[in-house]
């Protein structure tokens, strides 16, 4: 069986078109899977892997904005192709400064459309390996021990041995040994990749 | 001329008794009566009302939910609504939210009216244009000054965390204090706790080191969306702080803050309203500097600095220190009601002691009770903004309940007066178990003849007996009280407009009870929110009807072009088809196209073509017999009606319409809507044909009459170009049109309405020039 494509959510409360734009999609080489409301969407577990969501902006309940507010909420990372029946500027607008890849009106060019569906899973795969990067740093954070903790966030901010040692009231020696335990720990080979990896984690930029 | 008696007639509604000089809009950020508005509501009131000349309209705008575009969208189309035909003399936007909600939407909503905002904190805010005629009073905030007291208190002070919310107004007030604290930011470390959610604020303001201190900003919503007032937020937090927690405003104090350089909403209030009463008398607000942060005070909570072993010869010089009475009550609270047979036995002795004791013990009470009530009173706000028309009854009911239980009052009325004021009814009532309402509903405003008039001249009725009213004057109001069995009774006017719309009335008939003065100001805001609700729902019917109205006309003016709602009916199935063939031509384009796939998505485009002709069937079958509601219609009335509806329209497009309307036609048994749109189609039609010719010469005659045949007759005569000689016997079909952007659907719906009628169309060429088109409808009251 060949591999699974990236999965495309469509949600839409027009049945018709919320089949024949998963058959569109699924036609182009992609999952999908159709929703006709936001709470039916949100029932579904949340997928970790490539994808994208395909959302009607006007539907009974809650709308397609109220969900791409749920998801930033919830820090859910998903980027999102709008669709709608009438281009109004101002949903527009609060949708785009939300994060949304595009803005399609109805009914849709194929052309926009595929080429808006393939830059959003494009999107959704760069956020979610940024958030896999922060999230092992940080469980790598996780495993130090509160004294190899405070050498860690000196150490990062451009600090010796000694100084460091005189900034935690400890002696230079056990300050190397915490250096090497927390090098070990965090799977850094260099000064340059711990400080690179206190970065991504925010750890940096938690201290300023 | 009776054209123009029918074009410029009476208005429609009510005729208002009073008319109120002055008109003053208060806008409030939140949904919610916050101890802050109280104090500067307090404050205004009295300053600027003293006779009760001006109107003080309070609008809650809800902020809070501003992010909601439809949210926004739907409270300025309210407020418009609601003071569209009506003069505002003056805003006065309360917080700095409010401010900026007013400066971007003035033109949209009081274009020109002059405004004086209060408690605004501008100390973070740049860029900001208020023009020449606004001006108010800014809010202080003086963090340094604060910051600066608490180091002498606590010179081993290394670390301040600052605490705030979500909120609009918490931000602008953070922003306030980041402005302030950032000098200081080398003396000690700063950290800004900012929109945490309530738990987590709590667990870390509980494990805070000795050398920090807490300082409250603001704290109206958390992250987690939880509203607070800042009182209740201030107690959760020195509750579990582990170290002092200052604050900024006089409204902290006394809920557990040590103190600071506080700032007084009332100064705010009275300040403001200075500052109102000059644009009022004329002033230029322009001319009026805005009045800069002022009345600030050191003040300190004594019970706050002994809890925390702070010297009070630290203070700066000048402090107010509260609740230096702090007696054992208030140290030990409820231990002392558990010592209660000790307390009985020391009084044998000292009765002068538990006079004294029970006396403070009643004043505690009833600071508990003034909060909750304010408390019930701000939830009461809160629920009243945002409740929608179909729950306002329930919603008034148990608001009634609620505070007559609170009140310990056995009923509770709601009475609104009809628009002449000569007649009331009870629209809401509540009453204590096993009590009769039926009285109570009957009554008549005569057989309260004085209190009604108390009423209607906006004042407040109240006696604790009935014995209190005046002998003489209200004679009859004192029989019926009595024969009621009413004991004490407070009733306020809900006022709407300047106008007393009706009552808000709380009675005791088991035993008589006294109402204190700081309960019956309340009732009158409760009251105020009451009408605004009330009229609010008023605004809404009226809304709703126009809304029909317009429905009817739009669906006639506009019914040859398709219309919005109709255009995206069809663009639904349009999106699908479009989407179904791309599909299948992708899946026709593959190695192995999946036949059964196809045949499905064909037979969904089959459907969805279906779906749109059906779209498009609805609108030509828009009008079709067998859906009549016929009545007894004057023909002439109904013409009148239509021609002041298109007046504006005639206007704009320099036509005089001319009526002669025969005034004794017999009754046409007809659909009164239907009939309005053939009136409407063929006026329509003849101000369209007259869209080219010369300005001066473009009148349009509309006549009704009695034909030969027992038939009334309306006649549409136009000067426009006439009708082309072959075409005379096809203006009436579908489709047939002179114009470049119509469909040519009007007249074919004004024959259809009229032939369902039973009646006959005709259009010919007038010999001067122009057309003339006219139906016949038979008369008599059975249809067919």
């Amino acid at each position: 069986m060949a591999p699974l494509g990236p999965l495309v959510f469509v949600v839409d409360d027009d049945a018709s078109v919320r089949k024949s734009l998963a058959r569109l999609v699924k036609a182009a080489g992609y999952e999908a899977e159709a929703f006709p409301s936001v709470g039916d969407f949100l029932a579904r577990a949340p997928f970790e892997g490539p994808a994208c969501l395909l959302l009607d902006v006007r539907m009974p309940g809650r709308t397609g904005l109220d969900l791409q507010e749920t998801l930033r909420a919830a820090g859910r990372r998903l980027s999102i192709v709008f669709i709608t029946g009438h281009g109004d500027v101002r949903s527009s607008v609060t949708a785009m400064k939300g994060g949304a890849v595009d803005f399609l009106t109805k009914p849709l060019d194929e052309e926009a459309l595929l080429a808006a569906i393939r830059q959003a899973v494009g999107r959704t795969i760069e956020e979610q390996a940024e958030q896999g990067r922060v999230t092992a740093v940080r469980s790598c954070v996780a495993t130090l021990t509160p004294r190899e903790a405070e050498v860690f966030a000196l150490v990062v901010t451009g600090m010796l041995n000694k100084q460091v040692a005189a900034q935690l009231g400890i002696a230079e020696k056990t300050v190397k040994v915490h250096r090497a335990r927390v090098m070990e720990k965090m799977q850094a080979g260099s000064l340059a990749r711990l400080v690179q990896l206190a970065g991504t984690g925010g750890m940096i930029a938690a201290r300023i | 001329m009776a054209l123009l008696a029918l074009l410029c007639g009476a208005p429609a509604g009510p005729v208002r008794m009073v008319t109120p000089a002055r008109t003053v809009v208060l806008l409030y950020p939140e949904a919610r009566l916050l101890p802050e508005i109280l104090a500067v509501e307090d404050a205004i009131r009295p300053a600027l009302d003293p006779a009760g000349a001006v109107s003080l309209y309070t609008e809650y705008l809800d902020l809070a939910r501003a992010t909601d575009v439809q949210y926004e969208r739907q409270v300025i189309a309210l407020l418009r609504e609601k003071y569209a035909s009506r003069r505002v003399d003056l805003i006065m936007p309360v917080a700095f939210p409010a401010l900026r909600f007013f400066l971007s939407h003035r033109a949209e909503l009081f274009p020109g009216v002059p405004a004086v905002f209060a408690a605004a904190n501008l100390d973070a805010v740049s860029g900001l244009d208020l023009g020449s005629d606004i001006t108010g009073v800014r809010l202080p905030s003086e963090w340094g000054a604060t910051l600066e007291a608490a180091l002498a208190l606590q010179p081993g002070t290394r670390r301040a965390v600052v605490i705030s919310g979500t909120s609009a107004t918490d931000q602008n007030l953070q922003a306030a204090a980041a402005h302030d604290l950032a000098r200081y930011s080398g003396l000690v470390e700063i950290t800004y706790l900012a929109g945490w959610p309530i738990t987590r604020l709590l667990d870390e303001v509980a494990t805070l080191p000795k050398d920090t201190i807490v300082l409250f900003v603001s704290l109206l919503r958390d992250q987690a969306g939880r509203l607070f007032t800042d009182p209740e937020a201030v107690s959760l937090i020195t509750r579990a702080s582990s170290v002092p927690v200052y604050g900024w405003s006089e409204t902290h104090l006394g809920h557990g803050i040590v103190g600071g350089r506080l700032a007084s909403f009332e100064t705010q209030g009275t300040r403001a309203a200075e500052l109102a009463m000059r644009v009022l008398g004329g002033e230029r607000p322009g001319a009026l500097p805005v009045v800069d942060g002022s009345g600030t005070a050191y003040m300190f909570d004594e019970r706050q600095l002994r809890r925390w072993g702070l010297s009070a010869s630290r203070l700066p010089a000048g402090s107010i220190v509260r609740y230096q009475d702090a007696s054992l009550w208030d140290l030990y609270g409820w231990n002392i009601v558990g010592a209660g047979a000790l307390v009985v036995a020391l009084a044998v002795l000292s009765t002068g002691l538990l006079i004294e004791r029970t006396g403070r013990r009643r004043a505690e009470v009833s600071l508990g009770e003034r909060l909750r009530f304010e408390t019930l009173l701000a939830e009461e706000a809160a629920t009243f903004s945002r409740v929608s028309g179909a729950d306002v009854d329930h919603e008034i009911e148990r608001a009634l309940r609620r505070i007559a239980d609170f009140l310990g009052v056995d009923w509770s009325t709601l009475t609104e007066y009809s628009e002449d004021s000569r007649t009331a009814r009870v629209t809401h009532r509540w009453m204590a178990g096993g009590m009769d309402p039926q009285p109570v509903a009957a009554l008549g405003l005569g057989e309260i003849p004085w209190s009604v008039a108390q009423l209607r001249r906006g004042a407040t009725v109240r006696f604790a007996r009935v014995e209190e009213l005046p002998e003489v004057e209200a004679a009859v109001d004192r029989q019926t009280y009595r024969r009621l069995g009413v004991k004490s009774s407070v009733a306020v006017p809900l006022t709407m407009e300047g106008v007393v719309i009706g009552t808000l009335a709380f009675s005791a008939v088991v035993r008589e009870r006294a109402w204190r003065d700081e309960f019956i100001q309340r009732l009158r805001l409760l009251g105020e929110v009451f009408a605004n609700t009330l009229s609010r729902r008023r605004a809404e019917m009226e809304g709703q009807r126009l809304r029909q109205d317009l429905a009817h006309i739009g669906r006639v003016s506009t019914v040859g072009e398709l219309t919005a709602s109709l255009a995206h009916e069809l663009n639904q199935p349009l999106t699908a088809i479009l989407a179904n063939a791309q599909a299948v031509r992708r899946i026709l384009d593959a190695d192995q196209a999946d036949l059964i796939e196809v045949r499905a998505i064909v037979d969904d485009i089959v459907d969805d073509d279906k779906r749109a002709s059906e779209v498009i069937g609805r609108l030509r079958g828009f009008l079709k017999k067998g859906t009549l509601e016929r009545s007894s219609l004057d023909v002439s009335e109904l013409v009148g009606q239509v021609a002041r509806v298109v007046a504006g329209d005639a206007v704009l497009r320099g036509v005089v319409i001319r009526l002669e309307l025969a005034p004794d036609l017999p009754p046409v048994s007809a659909d009164r809507v239907q009939l309005q749109q053939v009136v409407l189609n063929l006026i329509l039609n003849g101000l369209d044909a007259m869209r080219d010719s010369a300005i001066g010469s473009r009148t349009l005659l509309l006549r009704t009459a009695r034909d030969g045949e027992g038939r009334v007759a309306v006649t549409v005569r136009d000067s426009g170009a006439g009708i082309e000689r072959s075409q005379v016997g096809q203006v009436f079909d579908a489709f047939y049109t002179t114009k470049a952007d119509g469909l040519g659907m009007g007249l074919a719906i004004v024959k259809s309405i009229v032939e369902a009628h039973g009646g006959r169309v005709e259009a010919r060429n007038n010999p001067e020039g122009g057309a003339t088109f006219s139906v016949a409808l038979p008369t008599g009251q059975e249809g067919p």
